[in-house]
């Protein structure tokens, strides 16, 4: 395994995949099971971030699930601040879910429809206690100013907003309980540019301020470049290529990389 | 907005489109604000704009699939489709269209595809729902479809349930869905954005090979500017439930007249651009119930001057020397005060 | 209403983990036994320390002492309570439910006689309540605000607050009044008619149905009432998903996605509802089969703890208890079977 990231100050990654591969059975005759994450490692450190690229279907999206323990892995195992997922006690597990957050591919998905948005970020704060009572109304405002709404629009409920919108209430609720690591699965992929940039400043700045590590699932290279350090670029459940960034968009070692970099649509003004 | 002399009925003609949402004790919503636009057949028109400015909206709106109440259409909108008006037309009318005539992919691949119905079933079902053809070869046409969209596996594909595909495989069973019946009207609402770039490419090939073969309509609403400009014929940039510019791909891109097409060109991230920067726009969308007054830009525009907060200026479309354009902006008429630095420039 | 509906859009993610579903079902009804053994221990301990004696039946002057301490030593209640209990209970896991003090025949014979006669009523109920109560929903959902919609919730409501053995009493005499039409006449007493035995084949199972009819309405109304007010309020979210919107964009009929793509989501957490219901559908049963004097458990269980009976109480509980696990293990595989997101593994 060659580790694409480097420890600075911390000397262990917080979140660290050992070998994990996840495999679906297949359903009823006549269909193959699927290895849709195979024999995977890799690390989240904090302050740092890791793109992760691939064709889709690829198994990013299983590989985000089982770092955040929503599945289990077939083989292999998650570690935690250096224990593994399955070991940790009631605290650890508590600690863990406040530390690692997710922001699902399918905001709408994660929302309850009958809950506005603002009791639904309110209830994240509550949880976590990580604030008073009292200033959760100003906290969740603050969270949707952050991510470009409205602190107006949490008295509304998650089917009036745009795909966009609600994309962004997502990353409010992630960021809501102050994580350490942040896995963001396709995060800005309803986001036309300038939200996605306001989007993109927003993680560079908790990065900075807080030291926030991302793992950063899109499929956007563009996007990748411009958040991630280091990438990994993955094709039928494997990590094919990993490397600095610039590295690997300058010098692609791996043929699909290569095709990923060459099909990238470019603004064409001259049609 | 008069459609460009093309000697034949357009496709798909909207006027005047206005959608509000009202509910007691709030001031309306007015989310689409006369919004208007022709399409031909075989041509694609691409219509971008902010997160939350009303594409979804007004695409929506087409084959009537937005849910009234909550939201209200008023009834000076026209939707002419082959010249018969949509807007108020009969329950059994629009069901014969819809799914035959007018294809549509949802901008949230995760959520609309039935959790209880394998995907292979939902994919052939409105092919034999129609009584033309059976069952079963629903079933041959669909495993094609899904194999024309790119599935490794199709046959897995077939028997899988929603939530045992991944968000792009999801995506692409719905444009699979949309194109079943051979729509002479494709309307696809940010089709790609789950897709990788490779994939991407294959599936925007497979559109530009119906259109050539079935002579498809396309309205492409996305993000992604440079996918639009590379498929969109014509372009139309919405702000505000409104269309602020409307010309040629090649014109919109350009060489952008509105400031707001600017500022979003100016955001555009590349790869190539080492260390790159990214300008904002500053500010965000207002929310529909409180348009700015004047031109709705104007808080946001580098350029704004007096006459922006108070007087609306319209969409002014005319052929100039490079083809069918227009903007709806007062820098028309006093092209001189388009100045300064324009937008701020941030560092990556 | 929300609650349930968003647990299964969760469990996507919190997949169970396990086996095959017989191995499933398997693991759950093992698991259960503990929670039986406590049931009718418990119920033991209650039952001996409640005031009253079995063999209170039998006081009559003609009946010598003697003879009592006799039958006392037989049934062996003179014994100190741990050895009752240990003996009960080491008859009862081999099968050995003992013998009934009042009806003085084993117990297992009483219940082998009452069981079916409860199962019949309990499942009509139950297909009733939820036949009607999913289709009255159903229908309000689509006509939601409309006339028809606002009068189905006004007589939900009523019927909901209406006690079952109140709207038992009130059949019956609305029946067997004078002004109820002759031709629709029901039985409103016992399971069969006193010629059951004369008539052919069918007659008896129309004599059958007729006599199931006042009984099951009685039992199975209000809960229906309950699973419309649900069901309306289940539709009424699923239609409202993204989903239902993709089946309109196909050009469906309203029928095909209702029924087809709108139904089956809707049902899931009214599905869940089944193992609520049944604790309260077997306690109603208990008081309507005294009513409309129906030959089952519920009759045998009231008249057992008039009589001190303690084996049939235990056993008759035990086999209530064991009902509402078996059925809801089943509303929990059917729930599974057709939300395809879940699997016991
Ligand atoms: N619950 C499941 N049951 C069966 N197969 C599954 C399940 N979840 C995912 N898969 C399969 O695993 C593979 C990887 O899926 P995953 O969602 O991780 O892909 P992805 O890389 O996120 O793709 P995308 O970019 O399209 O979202 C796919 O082939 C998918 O069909
Ligand atoms: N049911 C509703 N009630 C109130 N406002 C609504 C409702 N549905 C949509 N809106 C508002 O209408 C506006 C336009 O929404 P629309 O979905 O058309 O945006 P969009 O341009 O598609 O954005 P995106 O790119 O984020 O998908 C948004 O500001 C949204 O908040
Ligand atoms: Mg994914
Ligand atoms: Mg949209």
């Amino acid at each position: 395994m060659n580790s694409s990231t480097v420890a600075s100050g911390d000397s262990r990654p917080i979140l660290e995949a050992r070998h994990v591969s996840r495999r679906f059975s297949g359903r009823g005759r006549g269909t193959n099971s699927v290895l849709a994450v195979d024999d995977v490692c890799l690390e989240l450190w904090p302050g740092k971030t890791l793109g992760l690229v691939g064709e889709s279907g690829s198994g990013k999206s299983t590989l985000g699930r089982l770092l955040l323990g929503l599945e289990r892995p077939s083989g292999g195992c998650v570690h935690f601040e250096g224990r593994s997922l399955e070991d940790l006690d009631h605290d650890g597990r508590r600690r863990f879910r406040r530390t690692v957050q997710i922001v699902f591919q399918d905001p709408y998905a994660s929302l309850n429809p009958r809950m506005t948005v603002g009791a639904a970020i309110g209830e994240v704060l509550a949880v976590h206690g990580s604030v008073t009572s009292e200033a959760i109304p100003a906290r969740i405002g603050e969270l949707l100013e952050r991510v470009g709404l409205d602190p107006s629009d949490s008295r509304r409920y998650p089917h009036a907003f745009s795909g966009g919108q609600r994309q962004r209430i997502g990353i409010a609720r992630a960021l809501a309980v102050d994580p350490r690591i942040l896995i963001a699965d396709e995060p800005v992929s309803a986001l036309d540019v300038s939200v996605q940039a306001k989007i993109i400043a927003l993680f560079r700045d908790l990065q900075r301020d807080l030291g926030l590590g991302y793992l950063f699932i899109s499929h956007d290279l563009a996007v990748v470049r411009a958040v991630a350090s280091d990438v990994a670029v993955m094709q039928a459940g494997r990590i094919v290529e990993r490397g600095r960034t610039s590295t690997v968009y300058a010098h692609p070692e791996h043929p699909y990389t290569n095709s990923l970099l060459s099909a990238i649509p470019r603004l064409s003004t001259t049609a | 907005m008069n459609a460009p002399a093309r000697g034949v009925a357009p496709l798909l003609e909207v006027r005047d489109l206005r959608v509000r949402f009202e509910s007691a004790g709030e001031t309306a919503a007015r989310a689409v604000e006369g919004v208007s636009f022709t399409l031909a057949r075989g041509e694609t028109l691409g219509l971008v704009g902010e997160s939350g400015c009303g594409k979804s909206l007004t695409a929506l709106s087409i084959p009537r699939l937005v849910d009234e109440p909550p939201a209200q259409t008023s009834a000076d909108s026209s939707i002419l489709f082959r010249g018969e008006e949509l807007v108020g037309a009969s329950q059994q009318r629009l069901r014969q269209l819809r799914g035959a005539e007018i294809g549509f992919v949802f901008q949230e691949p995760m959520t609309s595809l039935n959790p209880v119905h394998r995907v292979g079933d939902q994919v052939a079902e409105a092919l034999w729902t129609r009584g033309e053809v059976s069952r079963k070869q629903a079933k041959t046409i669909a495993l094609e479809l899904l194999d024309r969209v790119e599935f490794r596996d199709p046959r897995r594909a077939m028997r899988a349930y929603p939530h045992e595909l991944s968000g792009g495989m999801r995506q692409r069973a719905l444009i699979a869905m949309a194109v079943a019946c051979e729509p002479s009207l494709l309307i696809a609402d940010e089709p790609t954005t789950a897709l990788d770039v490779t994939v991407q490419a294959q599936i925007l090939e497979l559109l530009a090979s119906l259109q050539a073969d079935t002579g498809l309509a396309l309205l492409l609403i996305s993000h992604d500017l440079a996918v639009v400009s590379q498929v969109a014929d014509r372009v139309a940039v919405m702000y505000a439930g409104r269309i602020v510019e409307t010309g040629t791909a090649r014109q919109v891109f350009g060489s952008p007249r509105h400031p707001y097409t600017e500022g979003l060109l100016r955001a555009v991230p590349t790869i190539d651009g080492a260390g790159g920067s990214l300008a904002m726009i500053p500010g965000r969308v207002p929310r529909p119930d409180a348009w700015p007054s004047g031109c709705t830009f104007h808080p946001r525009c580098p350029y704004a001057w007096d006459r922006c907060e108070t007087d609306e200026p319209d969409l002014r479309e005319g052929a100039t020397s490079s083809g069918w354009v227009g903007a709806r902006c007062w820098l028309e008429d006093e092209p001189a005060k388009r100045s300064g630095t324009g937008y701020a420039e941030v560092d990556s | 209403m929300a609650a349930p509906r968003r647990q299964t859009r969760r469990l996507e993610r919190f997949e169970l983990r396990g086996g095959l579903l017989g191995r499933y079902a398997v693991r759950r009804l093992v698991g259960s036994v503990p929670l039986l053994w406590g049931i009718v221990t418990l119920l033991f301990i209650l039952l001996h320390a409640a005031p009253g004696d079995p063999m209170a039946a039998f006081f009559n002057p003609n009946v010598s002492p003697d003879v009592l301490e006799q039958m006392r030593r037989n049934f062996g209640l003179d014994q100190s309570l741990l050895e009752q209990y240990g003996r009960w209970l080491g008859n009862f896991v081999t099968g050995d439910f003992g013998f009934s003090y009042s009806r003085l025949r084993p117990v297992r014979e009483v219940l082998a006689e009452a069981l079916p006669n409860t199962l019949w009523l309990g499942a009509t109920s139950l297909v009733v309540t939820f036949v009607v109560g999913c289709t009255v929903g159903i229908v309000q959902a689509v006509r939601q605000y409309s006339r028809l919609d606002h009068g189905l919730t006004f007589a939900a409501l009523s019927l909901y607050s209406i006690p079952t053995f109140w709207l038992g009493v009130v059949l019956v005499l609305l029946v067997s009044s004078n002004a109820w039409p002759a031709w629709l006449d029901l039985p409103i007493s016992g399971m069969q008619s006193l010629d059951y035995a004369e008539l052919g084949a069918w007659d008896r199972i129309v004599d059958r149905i007729r006599h199931l009819i006042l009984p099951t309405i009685a039992l199975g109304l209000s809960s229906a009432a309950a699973v419309a007010r649900y069901m309306r309020g289940s539709m009424l979210e699923t239609i409202d998903e993204d989903y239902i919107r993709t089946a309109r964009a196909k050009g469906l009929s309203e029928r095909r996605v209702i029924l087809r793509h709108a139904l089956a989501n809707a049902l899931l957490p009214v599905i869940s509802l089944v193992g609520l219901f049944l604790p309260i559908l077997f306690g109603g049963a208990v008081v309507i089969e005294v009513i409309f004097s129906w030959p089952g458990m519920g009759r045998v269980m009231v008249d057992a703890i008039g009589a001190r009976d303690y084996p049939l109480v235990l056993a008759a509980s035990f086999l209530f208890a064991t009902l509402v696990i078996v059925a809801n293990l089943l509303a929990d595989l059917l729930y599974a079977w057709v939300d395809p997101r879940i699997r016991y593994s």
